[in-house]
């Protein structure tokens, strides 16, 4: 066989199902051979970045590793955002690439760049195929590669005479290349983060993305019950335990609960568990939980210590580890403690709660998020673009479910939601899945509404449209006096039209009472259906810490109430 | 900042010495001296490297955690 022959066994026996990519010249004989595969099915994007996102979609909501292709140069670098995306997020992706002819590498040939060089640091793993016979064994082993451990994207770059050149395929020789095995923790451990957290007056649970990743949300759900101890999330573990669940405390950081914020400020202890403490979580390190043991769990060995100085660190996995945790305090008997700490928590979580209902026009976004909320599907999938509409969907949105809230954390990638959409709803084409959508964003990925109609993949999208970049208006208003540039744009571009033209339907909104009504209609009709909902221009619309600022100094947005610390204070 | 030394063996394949030169590159971290040769299969790579504690760690994590590295030996 040859070796694109040899490329698509391998995903065929890594079970691959479905692949997102674009053809052009260098990927041709790997696209012959999707040709007669009846058994990969081939969603053809508008663009690679869509197909990089899509895959990630897929793969956010599935676990399962999420497949994309280009091909060579241009169609390469195009899948750069979103392997950079993925990679930020340790999402499993495996990209392929289309490559010229070995002898032409270095020769300034067309559509040549250097897509191994370039994808190096973005990529948990790549390869460069240099003969025929490794396109299988490299196959399977990029698949096993960015699953294992903490995952990530792995990429291989395929010139084009690897791919039509013969090789014989020999499976039953075939074993993976060995990794590198994770540490094993003994049951001591385990049972001295139990008397931490036993024996702590100010516990806080911090939820990442690993536990996400680790499908351990059951677990985090069980230990803060057991406890009776709160829990924060990272923009990632949206989720993983129900945000209505009432030990849920929401969103740290940046644009975090006011209430989360305090309540790490004042812990004593905080068991963190598969986040990486990025700086829109910390805010100011010397701020962060500055009285509070961290015990700091994470797969990842590096992780450990990189930002935030650990006083006992482990790595596995976030399952795993809660498991053992958990297993150990059924043991022994929690004491009945004095539970002062979770009762001025519970207070500042209730004063903390602010209206989002609202009658203005042009729409609040919170009271979109609101509305959104009283229909929403308990099974739907909400992905999100990045923006004011994310944090807001972060900070309001309630998921019930780990895998249902996909967003672009890391990386922060305009365009992220729509293709990682078209990728959840492939993976899960029994659901309803919206993005929840701002039009700076949108208007940056919107071929994918081709792509979406064409392959009908039935989506939604929910449209905060307020004419700008939201976000950057608030950092140019709050740190920049005001001066506004290049934020404001799209007042001749109609949306509705612009869904239209590819064969979507489209609505607009424009009162806040129209909203549940045309989300229901959109999310009914099982097409590709845009609601344009006219969003207010909110400069301030959510509790703000300036980027390295503490945490717990927050500028308030204009409808934010003045939560008062003063119980802490009593300490 | 006092000069370290590491010994790196990683398995000879494309881009084996780009691996381990942009874990430094990326983060600013400065190289006195690289002495790589092939060993069978592999290639055992001597990285000196101007480092605090903080630098050493974070290069010696990063080594470890390259997915064809085989063995890291630090020695001052």
């Amino acid at each position: 066989m040859n070796g694109a022959r040899g490329v698509v066994e391998g995903l065929l026996d890594e079970k691959a199902e479905v692949i997102f990519g674009i053809p052009g010249g260098a990927a041709l004989p790997i696209y012959d051979e999707f040709h007669k595969e009846p058994n990969l099915r081939h969603i053809h994007m508008m663009h690679e970045q869509g197909a990089a996102h899509a895959a990630e979609g897929y793969s956010r909501v599935l676990g399962k590793v999420g497949l994309c292709m280009g091909t060579s140069g241009p169609g390469a670098t195009n899948l750069v955002t979103g392997i950079a995306d993925a990679f930020m997020d340790s999402v499993p992706i495996v990209a392929l690439t289309g490559q010229v002819p070995t002898k032409l590498l270095g020769k300034d040939a067309f559509q040549e760049t250097d897509t191994f060089g370039i994808t190096l640091p973005i990529t948990k793993h790549n390869f460069r195929l240099s003969k025929s016979e490794d396109a299988y064994q490299n196959t399977r082993d990029a698949f096993n590669i960015s699953l294992s451990g903490r995952p990530g994207p792995v990429l291989i770059d395929l010139p084009k005479d690897t791919m039509v050149g013969e090789f014989e395929l020999n499976k039953e020789q075939f074993k993976y290349t060995q990794l590198k095995a994770l540490p094993q923790n003994s049951n001591e451990v385990f049972s001295k983060v139990v008397d931490l957290l036993f024996n702590a007056e100010r516990p806080m649970i911090l939820a990442g993305g690993g536990v996400t990743i680790a499908n351990a949300g059951l677990e985090l759900t069980k230990l803060a019950e057991l406890l009776r101890c709160y829990v924060a999330t990272t923009i990632t573990a949206r989720g993983a335990i129900p945000t209505t669940h009432p030990l849920s405390l929401g969103q740290i950081g940046m644009h975090g609960r006011q209430v989360v914020n305090h309540s790490i400020a004042n812990c004593d202890l905080l068991l963190a568990v598969g986040t990486r403490f990025s700086d829109r979580i910390t805010g100011n390190l010397e701020a962060f939980a500055p009285n509070a043991k961290i015990i700091h769990i994470d797969i990842d060995a590096t992780e450990l210590g990189k930002n935030v100085p650990f006083h006992m660190g482990i790595v596995s996995d976030a399952k795993t580890a809660l498991q053992s945790i958990l297993a150990v305090a059924a043991q022994k008997k929690l004491q009945g403690k004095d539970n002062l700490f979770r009762q001025r928590v519970k207070a500042l979580d209730v004063e903390c709660r602010c209206n989002i209902a609202s009658d203005d026009t042009p729409i609040r976004p919170e009271t979109i998020i609101k509305e959104i909320n009283e229909i929403l599907p308990e099974n739907a999938i909400v992905t999100t673009e990045v923006g004011h509409h994310q944090m807001f969907a972060t900070h309001f949105l309630k998921v019930k479910n780990p895998r249902h809230f996909l967003t672009s954390a890391g990386a922060g990638t305009m365009g992220f939601g729509l293709p990682a959409a078209i990728g959840a709803k492939v993976a899960a084409p029994d659901q309803p899945v919206i993005d929840i959508s701002g039009d700076g964003s949108l208007i940056m990925v919107c071929q994918e509404i081709a792509t979406a109609v064409e392959n009908d993949i039935p989506l939604t999208i929910a449209l905060f449209n307020n004419g700008g970049y939201g976000i950057v208006q608030q950092w140019q208003k709050e740190f920049y006096e005001g001066r506004k540039i290049a934020v404001e744009f799209g007042k001749h571009t109609d949306f509705v039209k612009l869904a239209q033209s590819m064969g979507a339907e489209g609505i607009k909104v424009e009162r806040p009472s129209e909203i549940q009504e045309a989300m229901k209609q959109a999310i009914m009709s099982d097409k590709v259906f845009l609601v344009d909902i006219a969003t207010s221009t909110v400069d301030n619309g959510m509790p703000l810490v300036p980027p390295l600022g503490k945490n717990t100094e927050m500028l308030l947005g204009q409808h934010c109430p003045l939560v008062n610390p003063r119980y802490f204070d009593a300490e | 900042m006092q000069n370290k030394k590491v010994i790196v063996t990683i398995k000879d394949s494309v881009g084996a010495l780009p691996r381990i030169i942009q874990i430094f590159a990326r983060r600013g971290f400065a190289i006195e001296e690289v002495h790589a040769k092939t060993i069978g299969e592999n290639k055992e790579v001597i990285i000196i490297f101007p480092a605090d504690e903080y630098i050493q760690k974070i290069v010696l994590g990063q080594l470890n955690k390259l997915v064809d590295s085989i063995e890291v030996k630090d020695e001052v």
